[in-house]
């Protein structure tokens, strides 16, 4: 495994302030972003709408593996070098039912959240 | 020579020979544990092996120094050998816990770099076509 592909929310702001941080860090794979709206998703994925894009993270290995949710939140943190460790720790059975309900609280109220936090980011965006 | 004087001589005798001794050894045995580390690059594990060593000098022979002078200054042998003795004491316990140190040092180094090959803690949720790289 190399490669790993992320298709998030393109119409979040949280979700894109995630892509920023996880393009910041100097990570093992090499990590490619695509909102899940855009024709590129739909080329690198045919049947991504199977997989309920809109309800939670996807991301596809580039061996053909789909992982969702909080599966997909704990591969993005093992591709990051300086968070592998955490990962492991998180996937343990000990914690993964925390980051289960911690990643479904988050992916359903992520508009909310976007709204509160970056609303003046994506204003901005958008008049510029 | 009076006892003070004696004592002080015998301590840092004692004290240089005990750090020469455990530094020797963590440079000899820790080699192998840091070539290990950088993936077989030797001349690295090699300039880092070394430059612990001296870091590890400095501490001890700036503890050994600090510690020389000695409050109750004895008056017999038999003070001499007590006095002798914790001071001795002391800088086993602190040589003991800098190698200690070293090894965690050592350890956590390893640990970061064999966490490269780890495979992923979790299994994909589903299968589908591999994708096509995109040009």
């Amino acid at each position: 495994m190399k490669r790993l592909y992320v298709f998030y929310d393109g119409e979040c702001g949280l979700c894109r302030r995630c892509r920023e941080w996880l393009m910041r860090q100097p990570a093992y794979l090499e990590l490619i972003f695509h909102p899940f709206q855009s024709d590129e998703a739909k080329k690198l994925c045919p049947n991504l709408p199977r997989f309920q894009p809109d309800q939670q993270l996807i991301l596809l290995s580039d061996e053909g593996g789909i992982y969702q949710g909080e599966n997909a939140w704990l591969m993005c943190l093992y591709a990051l070098r300086d968070y592998r460790a955490w990962s492991l720790r998180l996937a343990a059975p000990a914690l993964k039912p925390l980051a289960q309900r911690i990643c479904m609280l988050v992916s359903h109220n992520r508009l909310s959240i976007s709204n509160a936090l970056f609303r003046n980011i994506l204003e901005g965006e958008e008049t510029r | 020579m009076n006892p003070t004087v004696c004592l002080y001589l015998i301590y840092i005798t004692i004290s240089i020979a005990l750090t020469v001794w455990v530094a020797q050894t963590l440079h000899k045995n820790g080699r192998i544990f840091l070539v290990d580390v950088f993936g077989g690059n030797e001349p690295m594990a090699d300039s880092v092996n070394h430059l612990l060593v001296v870091g590890f000098y400095l501490i001890n022979l700036g503890y050994v120094s600090l510690a020389l002078k000695t409050d109750a200054p004895p008056v017999d042998t038999q003070q001499v050998i007590e006095n002798l003795s914790s001071k001795v004491g002391v800088v086993l316990l602190v040589l003991g816990g800098m190698h200690f140190f070293n090894l965690y040092v050592f350890s956590r180094m390893r640990k970061r770099s064999q966490q490269v090959q780890i495979p992923p803690p979790i299994q994909p949720n589903d299968y589908t076509l591999p994708p096509v790289p995109q040009t």
